[in-house]
């Protein structure tokens, strides 16, 4: 398992920032396959060469994982006018319909909104980026194919480090083996930094009813009663009933050595954490987060510890470089 | 790796306790010492409780098993001090019990013993509630493990009154070692010795807030040690919520899902991740006690707490 680092990096403009990210993940092994560049659409190629292309009003592409494990996935992002908003689609089987053309992105069969609404032709943008581009510090983390193309963005207030923005695609382990989709899709941000990211209380993550969780799963995908849904992350609770007793950011060093305890990142759907309209008839445990971990003592964010193999920011650790990250 | 079980409704609680040991016997432990009880005998080197009704009021026994890992623990049984009661004083130790008083009816003492249930002092012992008082209501199961299973043993009573709900526990008593503890902890294990007043539901079985739950040490030999409690790590989100009944079982195959069993202790003193109890797993899908599942061979576990999914015999279990 390796990654590719698009780290410590700053923009010279919010679509710089979405020109570095489409790059980056072009770099670590994904393929960017149609593009609008606000004036040309191009089904097969990328269009979007420079940051300033990507500036252009309603320009858009389809970034494209590697197959892995018979599957594959696609992502299409369109920033809005103001380019700190976006809309982002999820598919599992390509965006092969719809009217795309320069300024109007391609439809899939089964693909899901995760942020933004709207429709293609009349898209709305949902915040994301910090509304100034100078103010965003980015970093990058890519998977190989060992590492399933999981992928970490990362954007965190420049000079402060409060955790801003994050987009990720993580794999599971002890996911069920009929389970074709063992990944989980996070993306939230704010056109302000720190976001509520920032907090391991900062319900985005979890919180008692799951409505306001941005972790999404597929539960029984490719079944006649597949559901794609929010799922929420388990914060491993000292007791009964005591509010604030969790482990997350509250376990400590070891007693022993003094080292940080990382907790697994254990994915549930349903259960009487999340709100009843969102999935009752099918709860499950999804599975452990491959790459991303939880906290047990809580740092800084873009705290690297002292093997500097790990990052923190927020609730969760991400997979690092081994060096000192820029703030 | 090899357990020896055995499963009783025993009708004198000295019935019970005799069975215990000598499950502990028959997985590698030995009695190191025992005094018949009142108006009986006292052997200062091994067991002269030979049958059941040896165990007289305040008899007891020390049994000890073999050195593991390069530490020993001593388990220290003395019956109620009320005839045939199913009472129960009862002590924890990891240095030989040597020092002391001891007689027919009165036990040892040991330089780091920990008492886990019952309280005043050796000479003048108070025994606390252990069985179910009727003894008619205990459905007794007891496993022991030999050195691959870490000398692990627990003895549940299960209240058979409210079938077919059978959702009360009498007696929840156990000593269980621990996966994944550090490598500098030199007594991996939790213990567990818990009265019937509480423990109906998967709430209790381990303490609501806390309250009751498992114990064990802290740093142990290490400056700083502390003998102390040890929750269940529960699995929920971010406020006052734990998950113990709505995830329901694997949407692909039906399977009931079972997870590690974690203590440890957040937020206050002596933090840190204890271990993973290693037999014993946390089911998000509850299920009456005494159900069986089938995990790696025919009804190798068994639900206890509505919960808690520990080791079983393979037997059908009739109540």
């Amino acid at each position: 398992m390796a990654f590719t680092f698009s780290i410590n990096n700053t923009f010279s403009s919010l679509a710089d920032g979405w020109y570095q990210f489409k790059e980056a993940l072009k770099a670590g092994g994904w393929a960017v396959t149609q593009t609008g560049d606000g004036v040309t659409y191009s089904s097969v190629s990328d269009l979007i060469t420079t940051a300033t292309v990507m500036n252009n009003t309603r320009a858009w592409f389809v970034l494209t994982q590697p197959v892995v494990d018979g599957y594959q996935k696609f992502i299409c992002i369109q920033p809005g006018t103001s380019k700190y908003q976006v809309r982002v689609k999820l598919s599992w089987t390509g965006f092969n319909t719809g009217s795309p053309s320069g300024t109007v992105v391609p439809s899939a069969a089964d693909e899901k909104v995760i942020l933004g609404s709207g429709s293609d032709a009349t898209p709305t943008y949902e915040d994301f980026l910090n509304s100034s581009f100078n103010l965003i510090r980015s970093n990058i983390i890519i998977g190989d194919a060992a590492s399933k193309y999981a992928f970490f963005w990362m954007c965190n207030r420049i000079t402060t480090g409060g955790f801003g923005s994050l987009f990720m695609i993580d794999r599971v382990t002890d996911a069920h083996a009929l389970d074709i989709d063992p990944y989980v899709y996070f993306m939230h941000g704010s056109s302000s930094y720190p976001s509520t990211l920032n907090s391991i209380s900062g319900n985005i993550i979890t919180n008692t009813t799951g409505s306001t969780s941005r972790f999404w799963c597929w539960v029984r995908k490719g079944y006649s009663d597949q559901v794609f849904t929010k799922c929420f992350m388990n914060y491993f609770n000292q007791g009964i009933g005591i509010a604030n007793n969790y482990f997350v950011g509250l376990l400590g060093t070891n007693p022993y050595d003094g080292n940080d305890t990382l907790l697994p990142a254990l994915v549930f759907v349903g259960g009487q954490l999340n709100a009843s309209s969102l999935l009752t008839s099918l709860s499950m445990y999804k599975g452990q987060l491959v790459n991303a971990q939880l906290n047990g003592v809580t740092r800084v964010a873009l705290d690297t510890g002292t093997s500097k193999l790990k990052v923190y920011n927020g609730p969760l650790v991400f997979p690092w470089n081994g060096t000192d990250p820029t703030v | 790796m090899t357990y020896f079980y055995n499963t009783l409704k025993p009708t004198t609680f000295q019935e019970a306790v005799f069975a215990f040991k000598e499950t502990l016997k028959l997985a590698g432990w030995s009695i190191t010492s025992s005094g018949t009880g009142t108006s009986g005998t006292y052997n200062a080197t091994g067991d002269n409780i030979v049958t059941a009704t040896n165990l007289g009021v305040r008899a007891w026994f020390v049994a000890a098993h073999p050195t593991l890992d390069g530490y020993q623990r001593y388990l220290c049984y003395q019956m109620d001090t009320s005839s045939n009661s199913g009472g129960a004083r009862i002590k924890m130790a990891w240095a030989p019990y040597s020092s002391g008083s001891p007689s027919a009816n009165t036990v040892p003492g040991s330089a780091d013993e920990q008492v886990l249930i019952g309280s005043g002092t050796d000479a003048s012992p108070t025994t606390a509630t252990f069985f179910a008082a009727t003894v008619s209501l205990n459905n007794v199961f007891i496993s022991c493990g030999n050195a691959a299973e870490k000398y692990s043993f627990y003895l549940l009573s299960h209240n058979n009154v409210t079938a077919p709900s059978i959702d009360y526990v009498n007696t929840v008593f156990f000593m269980q070692y621990l996966n994944n503890a550090n490598a500098l902890d030199i007594d991996p294990y939790v213990y567990h010795a818990l009265t019937n007043a509480t423990l109906s539901n998967s709430s209790n079985v381990f303490g609501s807030n806390g309250g009751s739950p498992m114990k064990g040490w802290y740093k142990k030999g290490l400056t700083g040690a502390a003998f102390t409690t040890y929750p269940v790590v529960f699995y929920g989100g971010d406020g006052a919520v734990a998950m113990l009944s709505d995830i329901g079982t694997n949407p692909f195959d039906g399977s009931v899902p079972l997870f590690p069993l974690m203590v440890g202790r957040s937020n206050t003193t002596n933090n840190g991740i204890k271990g993973i109890v290693r037999d014993i797993s946390i089911s998000l899908t509850p299920r009456g006690n005494l159900t069986t599942l089938s995990v790696g061979s025919a009804r190798d576990k068994i639900f206890f707490g509505k919960n808690y999914v520990i080791n079983h015999s393979g037997d059908k279990v009739a109540i």
